[in-house]
């Protein structure tokens, strides 16, 4: 490190070690910042050449209390110039500001910046015009998976509680079902099972499926305030819903997975909760929607839908019910009452007739003086025929 | 620093016999900030950015290495390892992830047909591991370059992984077999025995197993066209595994009579068989005491034979004119291995504890009531007070660990003898074309 010139550096020799990239040797070296370049005086054989600063490359980023500097030049591929000491690499950054770690770590997080805005945009767009991808692969579902999808969530749910098959009732079940299903003008039977479970609640599944407990008979006054609640788990059943819901479900298990590195494990739930709180109160006016329409197409009163779930409401409140079981359909819903009363109002007048005649009402509400226990694996063969 | 010994001219070639000093640059970055902005960055894509932030970790670690003062070079980008893992992701995980979804659909309540999928994809990754393994190890040989020359890795990933896989699978089909024979022609109780005995048993295989695969993935490195060699045998590895592996023994034993001896002595144990209450709080606290001593205990004796492991397999490693060795030592590896895990879950306690404190503060807690708009932006404000602080910590806490590991068993390791560096030529064999994707889906690729 033989300085000829004090004050300037553009004649003082730097030692260095040249590697031609072809073998592991490494020869002796002197190094001078050029005007254009470093240049590069082998000792022995004596080879001069000229890096130009703008074709340079370091291994590590220059930094002010960097040791040594290991540099490359596009223009020369393989080869390799180390030089040690820290007085070289602090004059290499006045004439290389590109290899300093400021300019390296503008150019490293660039690209990453405007990805973050990307996916930032991206995500806004996709909140703003409200389309999901979650409901349109629900839409192209086959029926098969959502029948069997449906059957494994109703399994699971109902575990403990016996099949409501008194006959009279089924009868009773079934004409109110096909009443209400043929004025869903969709073609598709739905399967409605009613169980032994004092729990007030009605809740559809994947499948066109519907779940009702012998609770929210009991707490019923009218076969139209059930039909109600059936026209909107029908509504929701139309809509796709429940795939809908399993299937974002699923996907931000799966996104979540991708981010961790196929490592997670906690953040996954993080991801299913915020996949239940998501949009619930859309899907329920979509559902009350469709069960307005379906009730008039069906000629039945849409005041029972709105009084049962007034009455259920306030009766929530008072209810100290376990909280977790308030995830379950109607009790989760919370458009306010008032909107919803506003909605059922505001229908054009329509004639209607009572949803089932006063006998089969009563039929109804004793579907569960016969149960049996709900066999676990059923194929759903005929799904609209409840096992014997 | 070297030392050159200018041999005469051998046919017109100069050889130049140098020793190799290999060191840890002292006054090394501790990566705190690198693992700091590689957090936020983490956080701000989605952990997109991960690939990207474990190459940064690793170019520093591998600048900080040094032979004879020049500092090894990380060749290897993020997109290469973002790649590679898209592709396992799409090939292994993806369809495994369908798989047993669609076996739940198609097999409603079948616990047997679940069973038996996940029976059949756990062999599927106990092959693939070993794949893993060598693969992350090919890539990450062929982006490490000094002065220009690369490593790299020849032979057979696969091999290696079927390697890897029957030693393991091979002694448990075996003895599994074989118990169920005695189940079924002697009795129950025989075939438990078998078994357990049999198990017992099989652990001393693993010296061996390590010693087979440590040979395969050493006969194979190459640094530029020179090959790296190896020449342990598994017997000095026994001697070492008999202590571990009866000390372990020991302390489980006593573990066993400690707490036989704390249940009958507080008449816990009594109680128990007479009303099915479970202990007091109090004798479950020094229960538990007892069980954290044990397993610290047997860590400890596990650090030590794996340090002996490591100086073995440093001791047999030749390249050209020299010899590796390590000095490795059991305490230090197990303090080592301990203060790691401390340092990552104080880490992450920090954050929650942080992001727990910035709930409280802004009060942001999801009510009843409110509604689903409120209560979406609450719960998301949640996610993001404690995730984003666990994300950026725990990358801090990574990368320092890692820096620790690594400066440790750099620092350790010295190579003895002569290497002709000058004849040493760069590696004509083409380098894989991405990451190491299946390592870092089973998170084994270390760093
Ligand atoms: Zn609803």
């Amino acid at each position: 490190m033989a300085s000829s010139a004090a004050g300037s550096d553009d004649h003082i020799e730097y030692y260095a070690r040249f590697s031609d990239g072809k073998s592991a040797g490494a020869r002796d070296a002197t190094v001078t910042l050029g005007l254009s370049g470093l240049e590069i005086v082998q000792a022995s054989p004596h080879v001069r050449e000229v890096w130009s600063y703008a074709n340079l490359r370091s291994g590590e980023p220059l930094r002010e209390r960097a040791v040594d500097a290991l540099l490359r030049s596009t223009a020369s591929a393989g080869a390799s110039l180390f030089v040690p000491g820290q007085p070289f690499a602090a004059a290499l950054m006045m004439r290389a500001p590109h290899l300093t770690a400021r300019a390296e770590r503008w150019r490293h997080a660039r690209p990453w910046i405007g990805l973050a805005v990307v996916i930032a945009a991206t995500g806004a767009a996709v909140y703003v015009s409200g389309w999901s991808p979650a409901r349109a692969i629900a839409t192209g579902l086959p029926d098969s998976w959502r029948q069997r999808l449906g059957q494994q969530a109703i399994t699971s749910m109902t575990e403990g509680y016996k099949k409501c098959v008194d006959p009279r009732g089924l009868d009773a079940l079934r004409s109110l079902n096909d009443r209400l299903a043929d004025a869903t003008g969709t073609g598709r039977p739905f399967t409605i099972v009613v169980y032994d479970w004092p729990l007030t609640n009605a809740f559809a599944v994947p499948g066109d499926q519907i779940v009702m407990t012998q609770g929210l008979l009991a707490k019923a006054e009218s076969a139209d305030e059930v039909a109600g609640v059936l026209a909107h788990e029908m509504g929701h059943g139309i809509e796709l819903h429940p795939e809908t819901g399993i299937i974002r479900a699923v996907g931000l298990a799966a996104a979540v997975e991708l981010m961790m590195g196929g490592s997670s494990g906690g953040l996954a739930n993080i991801g299913l909760i915020l996949a239940q709180l998501g949009s619930t109160r859309t899907a329920e006016r979509e559902a009350d929607l469709q069960a307005l329409r379906v009730l008039r197409q069906a000629q039945i009163s849409p005041a029972g839908l709105g009084n049962f779930f007034k009455r259920m409401l306030a009766l929530e409140k008072k209810d100290d019910m376990p909280s977790q079981l308030k995830q379950f359909d109607i009790l989760s819903t919370h458009p306010p009452t008032e909107e919803r009363r506003a909605l059922v109002e505001r229908q054009e007048p329509y004639a209607a007739t009572s949803a089932l005649s006063k006998a089969a009402w009563n039929d109804l509400k004793g579907i569960c003086a016969i149960t049996v226990e709900a066999d676990p694996v059923r194929t759903p063969a005929d799904p609209r025929q409840p096992a014997p | 620093m070297s030392m050159d010994h200018a041999d005469p001219m051998i046919s017109g070639v100069e050889r130049s016999q140098s020793t190799i000093e290999i060191t840890f640059d002292p006054g090394a970055d501790r990566l705190i900030g690198l693992g700091f902005t590689n957090g936020i960055l983490q956080v701000l894509t989605l952990g997109i950015y991960s690939a990207w932030a474990k190459t940064e970790v690793r170019r520093k670690l591998w600048s900080f290495t040094r032979l004879n003062g020049e500092p090894l070079e990380y060749t290897g980008t993020g997109r290469e390892l973002f790649i590679g893992f898209l592709i396992v992701f799409a090939v292994v995980l993806l369809p495994t992830f369908v798989g047993g979804a669609a076996i739940s659909i198609l097999f409603p309540g079948r616990a047997d047909a679940v069973t038996a999928y996940q029976l059949a994809v756990y062999t599927l990754f106990l092959f693939l591991v070993g794949t893993a393994f060598y693969r992350a190890q090919r890539y990450r040989l062929s982006r490490t370059q000094w002065r220009g020359i690369r490593g790299a890795l020849v032979g057979s990933a696969g091999q290696y992984g079927w390697t890897y896989f029957w030693t393991l699978a091979g002694p448990a089909v075996f003895i599994t077999a074989a118990a169920l024979l005695a189940a079924w022609s002697i009795g129950p109780d025989v075939g438990g025995t078998i078994l357990l005995i049999g198990f017992i048993a099989a652990l001393w295989i693993l010296p061996w197993r390590a010693n087979k695969l440590q040979r395969m993935m050493t006969d194979a490195t190459r640094f530029g066209d020179r090959p790296v060699t190896y020449t342990g045998t598994p017997g000095p590895l026994y001697a070492r595994y008999l202590y571990a592996w009866a000390g372990s023994a020991m302390v489980i034993l006593a573990g066993i009579a400690i707490s036989v001896q704390m249940f009958i002595a507080s008449g816990a144990f009594q109680v128990w068989t007479q009303t099915k209450q479970l202990p007091s709080l109090e004798d479950g606290a020094k229960l538990a005491a007892v069980w954290i001593s044990v397993l610290a205990l047997c860590a400890t004796i596990t650090a030590s034979y794996r340090a002996s492991q490591i100086r073995h397999f440093a001791r047999h490693t030749h390249f050209d004119g020299a010899s590796f060795r390590s000095n490795v030592s059991g305490p230090r590896l197990a303090w080592l291995i301990l203060s790691n895990w401390l340092l990552r879950i104080g880490a992450i306690a920090t954050a929650i504890s942080a992001g727990s404190v910035l709930i409280y503060v802004t009060g942001a807690i999801p009510k009843a009531g409110t509604t689903d708009a409120a209560r979406i932006g609450t719960a998301t404000l949640d996610v993001i007070f404690i995730v984003v602080p666990m994300v950026v910590m725990s990358a801090v806490a990574t990368a320092f660990a890692q820096f620790r590991s690594t400066r440790y068993l750099v620092a350790s390791l010295s190579l003895d003898g002569v290497v002709d560096i000058d004849t040493i030529m760069q590696n004509q064999d083409a380098a894989p074309k991405r990451g190491e994707g299946l390592a870092q889906v089973f998170d084994i690729d270390g760093f």
